[in-house]
C-alpha cells in the first residue's frame, strides 16, 4: 500500500517525502556495501585455511610441483589452447617464439619454403620441391630413385625449416627428407651441406625417422609408441639383420606439436581442471607458495630450472636398455621439475658411445677440454660453469621465455639488456662498476663485452657458429694445448697464441700469461691463431675460424683483414661444404668491408657464382677466378701483412706452409657427428 | 508546440531532486569515462608496457571504459524520463540512488580489478562489479515495476 503522497506527480512532491526517501537508499547501500566487505575479507581470511589441504603449499617453496615418474603416455596433458583462456600474456609471448613453430602440420602458414619447381640437384639426384594446390610435394628422379613425397609436417622455422613425409611400405613412420629451406639464405640445401660431413656422403646419409629421433624434443609430449618391438627382438635373436631406421614401425602421437607450455611446465590437467575452482584461485593469489599442479621453472632450484631446459638443450642418453626400450614405447619419463640426471645421462666428452668401433663418437663433440663445441649442449656447458658450480647460475638468469614482443628477443629468447654485460654484472658487480679496468679494452668495445672472452662463438650448430655455453676464462696456452678456439684470438685475428698469453699475462697475471709450447692441432704457435685453425684444424676448428675471419664486429677494419683472404679463398677448395660456406660468406664480409674503405678487391658479384654445395668442377672454376682477381688486385694500398700470416711482404701465398698446414687439417678425418 | 512540450520535459526532471541528481551524475560520470576512454587510446598510442602487455589489465580497464559510459548514459535516460515514468518519489529515489550507486561500482570493480591482478584473474576489487551490477539491476526493475504499475 502506497504512501498518500506517493502517487502525486513528481513535481508537487519532492521536497515533501525527500528526506525520508534519501534515507532509505543510503541505508540499504551501507547494508551492501558493510555486507559485501565483510565477505571479502572472510573469504580471503578464510580461504587459504579451508584450502590447506588442496594448496598443500611445500614448505620451502623449492620442490613445488615435482611431478611423480611417469611415462609422456600416462601423463595429463592438456594443451597450450586450455593455458591461454587464464595465462593469455604468456601465451602470446609463447605463440611469438620459434619454440611453438618447431613443428607443425604443412599448411601455408607453416610452409616458408619456396615449392616453385626449381630442381634442386646433389650427388646425381634432383629434388624438386613443387606445390599441388595445398599440397607440398618433394620429387625426387635419378640414381634408380624415382619418388614422390608429400610433406605432411615441418620442423623448424627460424634458421632452416626441414620436411617429413610418409615413405610407402614404412607404415605411420615420418622421414626427414634429404633437402631442406634455409631462411636466411632463401635457398634449398641438401642435408650433407648442413650438418658437419665431408663431401661425398651418400645421398640419404641423414634420412631420419621423426619418430624415433625428432619426436622427442621438437614435441610436447612425445610418444613414440613402436609397434613391432617384439618381432625386431625376434629377428634379432634370430641373427638376422635389423636396423631400426628401416625396420621398426611406430604409430606415434604427440600431445601438441612444437615445444608447448608443457614441456617447460608440465602436464597441466590436474592443473585447469582444479584451477577452474575460482576460490582455489584466490587462495592461491592469497600465497606465495608454488601451486603444486603446475611447474614454474622460475621457482625451481638452479639445479632443476636448468634441467628444465636440459631436457632438450643438453644431449642425452637412455641410462639403461630397459629405460629406452621403455621411452620408445611409452614415450620420456622425465617431466618438468624432476632432476633430469634421475632419467637420462647427459652426454660429455669421456661418455663412451655403445656403437661397435665408434665409441669415441660423443667425445669428438666435445673440445679436448670438455667443452662442447655443437649445438644442443647448452645444459652440459651450464653445469661445467663455476657460476653454476659455486653460484645460482641457471639458464633464466639470462634467457626469458615470457615478456613484452619488445622487451625479449625471439631470436635466443633474450631480453635485450641480456644482451649486454647485464647478465653477468647483475652478480659480478665489482667488475660492472669498472668494466674497463678488468678488460683493458675501452668499455664500449667489444673487448669489454662479458661474452667475448668467457663465452667465445665456438659452437657449430643448424648451420651457424654459436657462443659456448660453458662460462670460463680464457687461456692461451691451455687453449693452444687442447686444439680449441681461443676468445682473444677470435677477435684479434692477425696475433698469434704467443703474444695472447703474453698480453694475457700482462692484464690478469701469470696465471694466464704461460708461455704457448705447443699447439694440440700441430701447427706452430708463431703462426697466426685464426690461420692456423683455418689450415690446420679439424673440421670444426676450421668451421670456426672461417666464421670469426668474417664477423663483423672485428677491430681491424678497411684492408686490415685484406690477410685473411687468400686464405679463405683456399678454404673454399676445403672438402667440408659448411666451412666452404663460411670462408665465401666471411670473403663476402671482408670485400665490403674493404669497398667501404675505397679499396675495390670486387669479389663479391664472383662469390655470387660460388654455390658451397655446387659440383666440384664448378667450385673449381670459380675459385680459379677469386684467385685470378685476388692476384691481380694491387697491394699497394694494404698495409704490411702481419708476421705469421703466411705471406710475403707482397702478400704472396706461402703455398708450401700453407699445404703443409692444410695436411694437418684434413688428416683429421673422423667424422664429426651432429646428433640431431 | 514542441518547444513547450521540450520545456515541460525539462522542468520535469529539474523539478525533481533525484532525477536532477541523476541527470547530473549522469553527465559527469559520462564525461569522465569518456575521458578514461581517450586516456587508454593514448595508453594504447604511446605502447605503454604496463597497459598493452598486460591481457587481464587491458580487459578489465576496457570494460571499465565501456561500462562506465554505458551505465552513465542509462542514468541520463532515466533521469530525463523518470519524472514521466516513475510516479511515486519515493522510487524515484530509490531508483535514482541505486542507479548512481551501481554506475560508479561497475566500472571502478573493472578498472580496480586490472589494478594488481594476479595471473589469469583480476584482482579482488572486481567484487564491487557483481555488487554494482546488482544495483543497477534493482533501479532497472524499479522502474519496470513502476512503468507496470501504472494506471492507465
Amino acid at each position: 500500500m502506497a504512501d498518500s503522497h506517493d502517487d502525486v506527480p513528481a513535481a508537487s512532491t519532492a521536497s515533501a517525502d525527500g528526506a525520508a526517501a534519501l534515507r532509505a537508499p543510503r541505508r540499504l547501500f551501507a547494508t551492501l556495501v558493510l555486507a559485501a566487505a565483510i565477505a571479502v575479507a572472510l573469504g580471503a581470511w578464510l580461504a587459504p585455511h579451508l584450502y590447506r589441504d588442496e594448496l598443500n603449499l611445500a614448505d620451502d617453496d623449492t620442490g613445488a610441483g615435482v611431478p611423480a615418474t611417469a611415462h609422456a603416455r600416462d601423463a595429463d596433458w592438456t594443451g597450450s589452447p586450455t593455458c591461454a583462456a587464464c595465462h593469455p600474456d604468456q601465451h602470446a609471448s609463447w605463440a611469438r617464439t620459434f619454440h611453438r613453430t618447431m613443428t607443425q602440420e604443412a599448411d601455408r602458414t607453416a610452409v616458408v619454403g619456396r615449392f616453385d619447381g626449381t630442381p634442386v640437384r646433389h650427388d646425381g639426384i634432383v629434388a624438386t620441391p613443387r606445390r599441388d594446390g595445398d599440397r607440398y610435394l618433394i620429387e625426387l628422379r635419378g640414381s634408380g630413385i624415382a619418388e614422390t613425397f608429400e610433406v605432411v609436417r615441418t620442423v623448424g622455422s627460424r634458421r632452416y625449416q626441414q620436411y617429413l613425409a610418409y615413405m610407402p611400405g614404412r607404415g605411420e613412420n615420418l622421414y626427414r627428407l634429404p633437402i631442406l629451406w634455409h631462411i636466411e639464405d632463401q635457398r634449398w640445401v641438401h642435408m650433407n651441406g648442413v650438418f658437419l660431413g665431408r663431401d661425398g656422403e651418400g645421398y640419404f646419409q641423414h634420412l631420419a625417422v621423426w619418430n624415433q629421433n625428432c619426436i622427442f624434443c621438437h614435441n610436447t609430449g612425445p610418444v613414440p609408441n613402436i609397434v613391432n618391438h617384439a618381432e625386431l627382438i625376434a629377428r634379432g635373436q634370430r641373427g638376422e639383420p635389423v636396423d631400426s631406421a628401416r625396420d621398426a614401425r611406430y604409430d606415434s602421437h604427440v600431445a601438441e606439436l612444437g615445444i608447448a607450455c608443457e614441456s617447460c611446465h608440465g602436464p597441466g590437467g590436474a592443473h585447469a581442471a582444479r584451477n577452474r575452482n575460482p576460490l582455489r584461485r584466490y587462495a592461491m593469489h592469497f600465497t606465495d607458495g608454488a601451486d603444486p599442479t603446475i611447474v614454474d621453472p622460475a621457482r625451481l632450484d638452479a639445479q632443476r630450472s636448468v634441467d628444465v631446459c636440459g631436457q632438450c638443450h643438453g644431449q642425452r642418453i637412455a641410462p639403461t636398455v630397459d629405460r629406452l626400450v621403455a621411452w620408445i614405447h611409452d614415450g620420456p619419463t622425465y617431466q618438468a621439475g624432476a632432476r633430469l640426471a634421475e632419467h637420462v645421462r647427459p652426454v660429455f666428452r669421456d661418455t663412451r658411445a655403445p656403437i661397435a668401433h665408434q665409441d669415441d663418437l660423443f667425445s669428438r663433440r666435445f673440445w679436448q677440454d670438455g667443452t662442447a663445441r655443437l649445438t644442443a649442449y647448452e645444459y652440459q656447458g651450464i653445469l661445467q660453469s663455476p657460476c653454476f658450480e659455486a653460484g645460482t647460475l641457471s639458464c633464466l638468469s639470462c634467457h626469458a621465455m615470457h615478456g613484452a614482443e619488445d622487451a625479449v628477443d625471439v631470436r635466443g629468447q633474450l631480453p635485450h639488456a641480456m644482451r649486454t654485460n647485464q647478465g653477468c654484472v647483475q652478480c659480478h658487480e665489482t667488475i660492472g662498476a669498472d668494466v674497463a679496468a678488468h678488460t683493458g679494452h675501452a668499455v664500449d668495445s667489444t673487448g669489454s663485452q662479458c661474452y667475448s672472452c668467457h663465452m667465445p662463438k665456438m659452437v657449430y650448430g643448424i648451420m651457424e657458429i654459436h657462443r659456448s655455453h660453458r662460462i670460463e676464462n680464457p687461456n692461451a696456452a691451455a687453449n693452444a694445448a687442447e686444439a680449441r678456439p681461443h676468445a682473444c684470438t677470435s677477435c684479434h685475428l692477425d696475433r698469434t697464441l704467443p703474444w695472447s698469453a703474453e698480453a694475457s699475462g700482462a692484464l690478469w697475471g701469470d696465471s694466464y700469461g704461460a708461455p704457448v709450447a705447443v699447439r694440440g692441432d700441430g701447427a706452430d704457435p708463431a703462426v697466426i691463431d685464426s690461420i692456423a685453425s683455418l689450415l690446420a684444424g679439424d673440421p670444426v676448428q676450421r668451421a670456426v675460424a672461417a666464421h670469426r675471419m668474417g664477423r663483423d664486429d672485428s677491430p681491424l677494419a678497411g684492408g686490415a683483414r685484406a690477410f685473411l683472404v687468400p686464405h679463405l679463398i683456399e678454404s673454399l677448395t676445403d672438402p667440408y661444404p659448411a666451412i666452404r660456406r663460411f670462408a665465401s660468406r666471411s670473403l663476402r664480409a671482408i670485400d665490403a668491408d674493404m669497398a667501404a674503405a675505397s679499396l675495390d678487391l670486387s669479389l663479391t658479384a664472383t662469390l655470387d657464382d660460388f654455390d658451397f654445395m655446387g659440383p666440384e668442377a664448378q667450385r673449381a672454376a670459380v675459385i680459379e677466378r677469386l684467385r685470378a682477381r685476388w692476384s691481380a688486385f694491387p697491394k699497394t694500398g694494404l698495409p704490411a701483412p702481419p708476421a705469421g700470416a703466411l705471406l710475403a711482404a707482397d702478400y704472396v701465398l706461402d703455398a708450401e706452409a700453407e699445404r703443409a698446414l692444410r695436411a694437418l687439417g684434413l688428416a683429421q678425418a673422423k667424422q664429426i657427428h651432429i646428433g640431431e | 508546440m514542441a518547444a513547450s512540450s521540450s520545456s515541460s520535459a525539462r522542468a520535469a526532471w529539474r523539478d525533481d531532486p533525484s532525477s536532477r541528481a541523476a541527470m547530473r551524475f549522469g553527465w559527469a560520470a559520462a564525461s569522465a569515462f569518456l575521458f578514461f576512454g581517450i586516456g587508454l587510446e593514448l595508453l594504447h598510442f604511446v605502447k605503454a608496457p604496463f597497459y598493452v602487455d598486460v591481457h587481464m589489465r587491458r580487459e578489465m580497464w576496457t570494460l571499465a571504459h565501456a561500462h562506465g559510459v554505458l551505465i552513465a548514459l542509462f542514468t541520463i535516460v532515466y533521469a530525463a524520463i523518470a519524472p514521466g515514468v516513475v510516479p511515486r518519489a519515493t522510487a524515484r529515489v530509490r531508483a535514482s540512488w541505486l542507479l548512481r550507486i551501481g554506475a560508479l561500482l561497475v566500472p571502478v570493480g573493472f578498472l580496480a580489478g586490472g589494478v594488481g591482478s594476479a595471473e589469469g584473474d583480476p584482482s579482488l576489487g572486481i567484487v564491487l562489479v557483481p555488487i554494482g551490477a546488482t544495483l543497477v539491476l534493482l533501479a532497472f526493475l524499479l522502474v519496470a515495476q513502476a512503468v507496470w504499475m501504472e494506471k492507465s
